[in-house]
């Protein structure tokens, strides 16, 4: 599952990088039984070939003095480009100078070897360098592997949380899945609109994955008024609002509210029946009062019960449901998040876009900052 | 004439070459490859035209090929031809071209004896 890992059933790649052919014949030579080598004849090629697949080698053999792009000149771009974090350069040069060699060391090549090749010296040297660096990149897998396993953990616990609200309650297991999709859909299109909400991607993410709760206090409802095809009596409605502070007290009572994830469920929870103008329940907030990952839970929950089959209402259409909400007819909402509803008005009516991506580039981001970590401390 | 004959008469260290390539028979296979290097053919081109810059890397190239192979009188040449045309100094890489060219000429011809 790991995006930067190197397949230990297969040989390992080194990509040498020399303009004189004789060399690169030599040093396929000298590592070839061990190695899968791969050749570029200029600093170019090389950047060239590393755009495209600098995970996939465990070490690059790089020469200085070469037509088009130098090694100099391969070693700043390679460092631009933080590739230098995982894959480890190995100068090699007939230029012994001190200059030099310090030039390709203040530059970030982790190891300098002089012609004329001793093979039993650079291939010992070559493979320190490469079992090195792989340790190191089993770490990071590790670490990583351990992080999505947490999170998938998580992920499971709150949706089998929601799924027996929603089973309580009638409704299809596709409701929470909506609401994470909607949520979701809302709060990126608010960024591209405005900066007045702190709101970057590992936020939203942690406001999707809390929305599932959003219902939680639901089974503390009696299936009389949970499921009643009807209207509610004023006194049975009182009783529903009471889902929302349940819902929050049942986190609260949790005790792991240090969690920044309880924390989000819990505002989610308590205030994602709160309106824009104050007229909502239970605690009447308004405006921004309501913290924002309540506000687009709200309006995702509002906007999927009316394009969904209830007891109560046959499902509207997409159109039906947005003139509703733009006419305050389900409440008022905060005009930014209205807006950025109808922007992805055409995104709502697709199929709902498959976990697995989210997952994925999760795990991305988590495996960058693994190495950022780990190079900092090191 | 055998690999250490070759050696011998180049000035060259055979049984260091042996012990840094392990194994005879890779010696003698990398050695051949000299007499087909372009790099000291591009170096004449690049002086008589001028073209300090292209004439400086064939330098560079052929002191790396003659280092890799251990032949230290060619590559000592080459290497004074590479360190004049680093600082741009053409005329000085003109004044030691005989003497390379004497030098690889000799090389070339011992290395097409090896049997």
């Amino acid at each position: 599952m790991l995006v930067t890992g190197i397949d230990r059933g297969a040989k390992a790649k080194i990509l040498v990088v020399d303009d004189l052919a004789m060399n690169r014949e030599l040093l396929t030579e000298i590592l070839g039984d061990t190695y899968e080598i791969h050749q570029a004849e200029n600093g170019r090629q090389a950047v060239n070939i590393l755009v495209k697949e600098s995970h996939s080698f465990a070490c690059m053999l790089l020469d200085i003095i070469m037509p088009e792009m130098n090694g100099y000149e391969v070693l700043e771009w390679v460092k631009e480009n933080q590739i230098l974090n995982y894959l480890p350069v190995v100068v090699i040069s007939s230029d012994d100078r001190n200059e030099s060699i310090a030039k390709a060391f203040a530059l970030g090549a982790r190891e300098y070897i002089s012609r004329p090749f001793d093979f039993t010296i650079v291939r010992r040297r070559v493979e320190n360098m490469i079992e090195l660096f792989g340790r190191q990149r089993n770490l990071a897998s590790l670490v990583v592997d351990g992080m999505m396993q947490n999170r998938n953990t998580k992920d499971v616990m709150f949706d089998t949380l929601s799924a027996m609200v929603e089973f309580r309650n009638n409704e299809s297991g596709q409701h929470v899945q909506n609401i994470r999709r909607i949520t979701g859909l809302l709060l990126k299109e608010l960024v591209k609109r405005t900066d007045k909400y702190a709101l970057d991607d590992k936020t939203i993410d942690l406001i999707v994955t809390a929305s599932s709760m959003h219902d939680i206090g639901k089974i503390s409802i009696p299936d009389r008024i949970l499921n009643k095809p009807g209207k509610l009596t004023d006194e049975e409605f009182e009783i529903m609002k009471t889902h929302t502070t349940t819902g929050a007290r049942m986190l609260e009572n949790g005790g792991h509210m240090d969690s920044t994830l309880i924390q989000m469920a819990y505002k989610i929870c308590r205030w994602h029946h709160e309106r824009w103008d104050g007229n909502g329940y239970p605690d009447g907030l308004k405006g921004d009062e309501i913290p924002i990952s309540a506000q687009a839970v709200s309006l995702a929950d509002v906007y999927d019960a009316l394009t969904a089959e209830r007891v109560y209402k046959p499902p509207f259409s997409p159109e039906k449901s947005l003139s509703m909400i733009t006419n305050n007819e389900c409440g008022v909402f905060n005009p930014l998040l209205i807006d950025a509803l109808l922007a992805v008005k055409d995104e709502l009516a697709n199929q709902p876009a498959p976990n697995r991506f989210l997952a994925s580039q999760t795990e991305r981001e988590l495996q960058k900052m693994v190495w950022q970590l780990m190079n900092n401390n090191s | 004439m055998n690999l250490q004959d070759v050696y011998a008469a180049l000035g060259g260290d055979y049984n260091a070459m042996l012990q840094m390539m392990m194994k005879q028979e890779r010696v003698a296979r990398f050695l051949r490859k000299f007499p087909n290097d372009k790099s000291f053919a591009e170096l004449q081109a690049a002086l008589a035209e001028g073209r300090t810059q292209d004439a400086f890397r064939a330098a560079h190239t052929m002191k790396g090929v003659c280092g890799n192979l251990g032949l230290p009188r060619v590559k000592n040449l080459s290497e004074q031809a590479t360190e004049a045309l680093r600082g741009g100094d053409i005329d000085a890489a003109k004044a030691i071209m005989p003497a390379l060219e004497a030098e690889y000429n000799f090389t070339v011809e011992t290395i097409n004896k090896l049997e």
